[in-house]
């Protein structure tokens, strides 16, 4: 009944995914195993490349394979309009919408003490030192529309305001609790619409 | 609502047990521990895809089985739906009309009214206890509470994890400002509704207390924030906060708000609390469910499902009949272990993990 000793191990990493359990795991490792070898060689070398290639764009804080990432270096976006959101997956997001056409700022996540997330955390100073250096007219705080997204957004109204450009905030039309990475194009398009201004 | 038919395997005590009850009143005998209140869970179970007695919901696997099974036919709104749940140890499948769903697409707490005896022990109980179940029955006759209700939780939660980090440090702690701000802001959207609810329990409760006791019967809410009517709610709130910051970093935890709030009883001024007798503290949490079902009925738009666990035991006559009163109309299941009691309904007998019809 027990596994030889590799696919152990091998289910013992896939646990360690985020929403994968034990029975996933095991499910996903036995497929792996029956699988065409090419297969699962593929999957192998894709991680290895992303994780080689895949680095943070040192303006933006976006996963990117060029420095900086293609967003920040096309001159056609408006540059003066920064889009402060929680995670890379929020950016894809939103770029699948096409209702943007300015750039943006990835914190790297939403303030939780819970998980000893402090604003230190966050890739603040590096957000305060794109806008000291001049040239943005309006910053949209497109955090998640829950707890920490919403306490994140108060933490950067409050850090800004004195700064004096127009600073606003996602007008979300969806279910609490839900996250931009889920919200269809139509709904992250309106939330950008209906943006309201919070100074 | 109605439930149509109820099927469970390896549920609790039940091995293996259907249930058809009747349209209307269901009257459900059995012994202390033949499963009367397991049979309400399942009817639970099946509309809101939980239960409502425990969080660790495998304990309701019988012994020695895998896994639980219960299915449920209803009518929800006059639609024929068909749920199941399927309980293992590692966890579950909600099922609606064959397909895997989430917990939200089930009928939920909207669909049903519960009663739990644990219910008429609040007034003598832990303040904990008092707002678990103001909030329970404002959840039910307030739109959007619940939602607020989670959201404050959240904050405050947040707030004490931080509070926390502040005995080990001295220097400020980083995001002080916003969290507070965040639980004066999502606390006085709950303290707002709270007080709405309330306004419009207390009265209906006070008037079936009078009703039926002849005595006055005040609810009254006491609030850790003293709303002072020049600065508004907001404002008020954070005053407090802001009076009580040191004790909170000592003590790790944010000391003021509707999560420390208390709710009181008062029959001809006198609080229940300590004074009441066990007859007059059940009367008046009776009469605030009754109100809480009263209101319910009136707003709710599909019809309820009544879950009525050992409501009548050490009950008068004028209360049950106020009881009956607020059941019709409506599918209700009633468990009694009592076999005085008669209320004219379906009779089923619970024994030995078996449901049989009475004659
Ligand atoms: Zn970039």
């Amino acid at each position: 009944m027990p596994y030889a000793r590799p696919v152990v191990r091998l289910i013992e990493e896939l646990k360690r995914l985020p929403g994968i359990g034990p029975r996933t795991a095991q499910r996903l490792a036995l497929y792996l195993l029956s699988a065409p070898r090419e297969q699962a060689e593929r999957l192998a070398a894709a991680i290895k490349e992303a994780r080689e290639k895949v680095v943070y764009c040192s303006v933006c804080g976006d996963f990117t394979d060029t420095d900086p990432c293609n967003i920040c270096a096309d001159p056609a976006r408006d540059h003066s309009v920064i889009c402060v959101v929680e995670e890379p997956r929020d950016v894809a997001a939103i770029e699948r919408s096409g209702s943007f056409r300015g750039v943006y700022h990835v914190l790297g996540g939403a303030l939780s003490p819970l998980d000893g997330i402090g604003p230190e955390r966050l890739r603040i100073k590096e957000l305060l030192a794109r806008l000291e250096k001049g040239g943005v007219a309006e910053v949209v705080l497109a955090t998640s529309p829950d707890t920490e997204g919403e306490a994140t957004a108060l933490y950067l109204q409050r850090l800004l305001e004195p700064l004096g450009m127009k600073l606003s905030r996602l007008a979300y039309g969806l279910p609490v609790g839900a996250e931009i990475e889920f919200a269809d194009a139509q709904t992250i398009t309106r939330a950008f619409e209906g943006r309201r201004e919070i100074k | 609502m109605q439930l149509l038919s109820l099927d469970m395997q390896d549920f609790r005590n039940y091995a293996q047990a259907s249930f058809r009850p009747c349209a209307g009143l269901n009257l459900v005998r059995g012994e202390n521990a033949a499963g009367k209140t397991n049979l309400l869970e399942a009817i639970y179970f099946a509309l809101c895809g939980c239960s409502f007695r425990t969080v660790r919901e495998k304990e309701a696997i019988r012994n020695s089985a895998t896994g639980a099974v219960i299915r449920a036919v209803f009518l929800d709104r006059g639609v024929e739906k068909e749920s199941a749940v399927q309980v293992r140890p590692g966890g579950k499948t909600l099922l609606l009309n064959g397909k895997e769903e989430s917990r939200r697409a089930f009928p939920g707490e909207a669909s049903l009214f519960l009663f739990r005896p644990e219910d008429l022990q609040v007034v003598s109980g832990a303040p904990v206890e008092r707002r678990r179940f103001l909030d329970g029955i404002l959840s039910g006759i307030v739109p959007g509470y619940r939602n607020a209700l989670q959201r404050y939780f959240r904050a405050v939660g947040q707030r004490n994890a931080l509070l926390r980090q502040g005995k080990s440090r001295n220097d400020a702690l980083p995001g002080y400002d916003t969290w507070t701000e965040a639980i004066v802001e999502t606390g006085s959207v709950v303290l707002n509704l709270r007080i709405e609810g309330f306004r419009r329990l207390a009265p209906v409760a006070a008037s079936l207390y009078r009703e039926l006791t002849g005595r006055k019967l005040v609810l009254r809410y006491l609030s850790t924030v003293e709303i002072q009517e020049s600065i508004g709610l907001k404002e008020s709130f954070l005053k407090k906060i802001l009076s009580v910051r040191e004790q909170e970093v000592l003590q790790g935890q944010t000391l003021a708000g509707p999560h420390r709030d208390d709710l009181l009883f008062l029959v001809e001024n006198q609080s229940l609390r300590g004074q009441g007798s066990r007859g007059e503290q059940r009367a008046a949490v009776l009469a605030v469910k009754l109100a809480e079902a009263q209101i319910r009925a009136e707003t709710s738009s599909g019809g309820l499902l009544y879950l009525l666990d050992d409501v009548f035991s050490e009950l008068g006559p004028h209360w049950r009949a106020a009881v009956l009163d607020a059941l019709k109309g409506h599918q209700a299941f009633i468990t009694t272990a009592d076999p005085a009691v008669q209320v004219g309904a379906c009779s089923f007998r619970v024994e030995a993990g078996d449901i049989r019809r009475e004659a």
